[in-house]
Parts: structure tokens; sequence; C-alpha cells
């Protein structure tokens, strides 16, 4: 098992410089539009949209990697099971989203910092613990996210499963947009009210943690029944 | 008259072996293979001969549990694979290492990272002789931080050679090791596998088209066709065999003697005369000292044996 997070962890290194780039060059334009004065929080948008790609990004390179060249029909040739092949990866991208997370917070933080002395205006800045909630939440919308879509993968395949599997991603991204918001206008409220019901965010968190952590448990045991009947 | 040879001519049974498999069959929407059995004999090379798509790769991808059979049983270093529980499977690879035949590995590792990952995988896996083995081929000290993906087929076939030889394996499994190398890239591999072997407790199952490879390493060879063993010889026999060059009349006289027994006789049609595959080229020249019969080579078999029409 150590193996195959050897490996992830390699393509991954390798190809996170990309992944970043294609990241911020998404962030940019996104968290200069959120800088109009209006919003207030840049720093919450560039966190939360950091921790969502670079682990999206991750998680579908190092599937993709499988794929190229027979990778993944020649590991099982190795001493590994089938078990333990899809659990280095849960783990693996467990870990990616989990670091991913740290740094996405010190960017949310760095950007708040910079905004100010380039002449941009923070309405409401933002503290550290706010930061960190929503790296926090954001990390655990993402890995509620990939626990459902990798049994997909692990399914048909990373070739056939990849536009369905980011399909629902790009449609939320969608809500970064004001046209969306408008006409979300509603249930984004309600969604508020919902959220501004809770006196402190952190029990929501706590709660939202143990649920997300075993969805990715039951979503771990589904993508080795799925992987174990599928033929590579 | 001599007596009948059949071209089959391995008898394993008793004998020890590090890989024996038994009635596998696998059905795919064009193709099948039909209840396929072999054994690899402890300390041996097995060659696996058949032309493309004759089900090799399909059969070697069974045989080491990557793929799942439809029927049939698997006995690897003696042990019945699918009486096995899926961690016992994963220890028994530990003794058993795979050659594919396009280096699969992650493209973006380099040759150092490779080997670390099978250092991390296999727990005897020797640093020290893979960098002998590596560098012995060519492969260290250049090419040590190339990744995978510059690396050449050659160069790529090295690398997983290394690694599979110094994982501590007891037994490799290798898919067309040497196709697309060069005669120097092939005679160095074959030389270092020429060495693994020479203890004599590790055993090698290795398919190739370059039969002239095989001819130098195997033991045995097994025959697959349409996804059907069709036949297995041990390397000796092969060097008995020999190609009659016959006319029509002789052709039926040869067979009438029943020199080699009638409806397994193999024979081809080639200008003017036919071409028939002798048990035993030197029985043959002693019965029939008018008639031409030379030394037949793997391929000869092979053509023979698959493409030969039955008498």
């Amino acid at each position: 098992m150590r193996s195959l997070i050897y490996a992830d962890w390699i393509v991954a290194r390798r190809s996170f410089l990309r992944f970043a780039l294609v990241s911020l060059v998404i962030l940019c334009p996104i968290i200069a539009a959120s800088n109009d004065g209006t919003s207030g929080a840049p720093g919450v948008m560039a966190t939360c949209l950091f921790v969502t790609m670079l682990t999206m990004n991750v998680a579908l390179g190092i599937f993709g990697t499988d794929e190229a060249g027979d990778w993944q029909q020649c590991r099982l040739t190795m001493p590994v099971t089938l078990h333990q092949v899809v659990s280095a990866r849960y783990t693996f991208v467990a870990l990616v989203c989990g670091a991913t997370m740290v740094g996405a917070a010190a960017l949310g933080w760095l950007v708040e910092l910079a905004i100010p002395l380039f002449g941009g205006v923070l309405t409401v800045p933002r503290g550290g613990s706010e930061i960190v909630m929503a790296s926090w939440g954001m990390g655990l919308v993402t890995l509620g996210y990939l626990a459902l879509g990798m049994p997909m993968l692990y399914r048909l395949g990373v070739t056939k499963a990849r536009m369905a599997f980011t399909a629902p991603f790009l449609l939320m991204a969608l809500i970064a947009l004001e046209p969306v918001r408008n006409a979300l206008h509603g249930v984004l409220n309600s969604l508020e009210g919902f959220a501004s019901s809770f006196s402190s965010p952190w029990p929501v968190l706590l709660v939202g943690s143990v649920a997300v952590a075993l969805l990715y448990v039951a979503s771990l045991h589904l993508s080795e029944r799925l992987y174990a009947s599928r033929e590579l | 008259m001599s007596s009948v040879v059949p071209y089959s001519s391995i008898d394993l049974q008793g004998q020890p072996c590090d890989l024996r498999c038994a009635g596998v069959a696998k059905r795919y929407k064009d193709f099948a293979l039909q209840a396929v059995s072999l054994a690899v004999p402890h300390g041996s090379v097995v060659g696996l001969i058949g032309r493309n798509g004759a089900g090799k790769t399909t059969l070697m991808r069974i045989l080491l549990g990557s793929l799942a059979a439809d029927a049939g049983r698997v006995e690897l270093l003696g042990q019945d694979v699918g009486a096995l529980s899926h961690n016992a499977r994963a220890t028994l690879r530990q003794d058993v290492a795979f050659v594919a035949a396009v280096t699969a590995y992650p493209a973006v590792m380099t040759v150092t990272e490779v080997a670390t990952m099978y250092q991390l995988a296999y727990p005897v896996f020797g640093m020290d002789a893979f960098r002998e083995l590596a560098t012995r081929l060519g492969l260290l000290p250049d090419s040590e931080r190339k990744q995978v993906r510059e690396l050449s087929r050659g160069t790529g076939m090295k690398l997983q050679l290394a690694c599979a030889l110094a994982s501590g394996a007891r037994l490799v499994v290798m898919d067309e090791p040497t196709a697309g190398l060069d005669p120097i890239a092939r005679d160095e591999l074959l030389d270092v596998l020429r060495a693994w072997m020479e203890p004599g407790d590790r055993s090698l199952l290795i398919s190739s088209h370059i039969t002239s490879d095989l001819e130098k390493l195997a033991d045995y060879l097994v025959v697959l066709d349409e996804g059907r063993v069709i036949a297995e010889l041990g390397s000796d026999s092969v060097e008995r065999m020999g190609i009659a060059r016959l006319r029509t009349p002789e052709l039926e006289q040869v067979l009438a003697d029943g020199h080699v027994a009638r409806g397994q006789a193999r024979v081809l049609h080639e200008g003017l005369s036919w071409n028939l595959l002798v048990p035993d080229r030197a029985a043959f020249g002693r019965s029939y000292p008018e008639y031409v019969c030379d030394r037949a080579t793997i391929d000869d078999c092979l053509v023979l044996l698959v493409k030969g029409e039955v008498r």
C-alpha cells in the first residue's frame, strides 16, 4: 500500500505546479470580480476555490495516470490487494485535501493582507478564524463530492466518467456568476437563513466532518466492489 | 519403421512446478481462451509462442491474477490461487514479478523513483542488486533522473527487467520483453536472464515473437493459437524436429508408412512440394535417406503447427 501512495505522491508532486497554475488562472479573475467593494470576501473566496480546484485537479490527475500506459493493470501484478489499491488512493486523496485546506487558508489570509496593499477595498475584512472555517467547510464539501464521484471513476474509468464527474462541479461553480446568483436568489437566501440559525459554525463543521468521514468510508467500500467487478 | 512420435512431448506429471494452470478459460465477444493448461517446472524457462491475438497476454494476466478467469485453476508456487484470501494472494505475489510488453509505470516517475516504489512493494527488493543490474544493462548512471516517458522502449524494458529481477521473485513472467529491441540490447537482456537463472531455483515464463531468443533460452515451449494450446515441446524435441521437403507421392508414402501418424501430421504446401513437420529428423533420415529433411527452427514449428494442414 505504501508503494501505491508513494506512486500517487510522485505523480501529484510532478503535476502540482501545473495544477496550481491552472487553479490560480481560474482563481485570479474570480477574486478580482469579488473585490468590487460589495462582496468584500476575496480571501474567503480564494480559500474556497483553491481547496476545491487543487484537490479536484490532483484527484482527476492521479486517476488519469491509472489509465495511461496500463499502469492500473501493471500495479495489480504487484504484491497488493484490490482493497489496498483502492484504500491507498482514498488515503492519498484525503491527505491532499487536508494539505490543500491548510495551504488554501494561508493563501486566503495572504489575499486578505495583499488586497489593501494594491489599493483594493475590503468592505468586510475577514479574520483568520473565518478563513479557517471557510477552508474547513469547503474541504468537507470537496471531500464529500469526491466521495460521491470516486465510485463512478472506479467503475467506468476516468476517460468515460470525466464529464459526468466534473459537470455537477462546474454547475456549482456557476454560482460565482452574478446572473446565476440572482436566479437562485431564493434558494441561496434560504441556505443563508439556515446557516445563520446556528449561533456558531463550529458544531456544524464538526458534525459535517463526521458525516463526510462516514460517507468517505462508505464510498471506499463501494469503490472496492465496483472496481472488483470491472474488467480492466 | 520407427514408432509414432507426437509433436507434443512434455510430460510434467509429478514434477515440482512454480506455475501450473489447468482448464483456464476466458470468453470475450470476439475471442476465447479455451481450457488452457500449462506448467512452468521449478528452475526452468518456458517460452510461450503464438501469433498476435493468440491469447498470450490474456493468459499471462490471468496467471498473475490481474484478470479473472471464467473457469480453471491456477497454482502459483505450489498454492492454489483460487483458494487463497486476497491478502494471501498479495503475499504470494511477493515471490512473483511481471515484465509487461510496454513500460506501464506512471510516466512522470524517474528511474530511481520506480525502484523506490518496488522497494516499498517487495520486502526483499535489493536496491544494490537493482543498481548492479541497471548498470550492467546500461540504464545507470545516465538515465537515473530520466522520467519513464523519456525512456525509449528498450530502456523502459531494461528498467522493468532490473526491477523484476531485483525484487527477490522466484518466478518472473515476461510478456514480449525483446520485441522492438535491437540485436545488441536483446543479447544483453538474454545474458542477464541467463545469469539470473544460474542458481537453478528460479523460473521464467516468457512470451516472445522472436523465436530465436527462445531457442537460446527456453527449456520448454508452449504454442498457443486462437486461445488453445496446440503443442508443448521440450527444447530437446525441437532440436530433434525436422522439415521434410516432399512431393505429393512421397508425402503419401511417408504417411502410409505411419512415420508420422495420420491425423497428427502437419503439412504445408509450398511451391511444388510439401513441407512435413517431422518429430525426429535423424530417424526420418535413416528411414528415408533419399528425401531432404532440414533442421526445424521454432519458427518452422510454429508456422506448421498453426498454419499447417492436418493430414
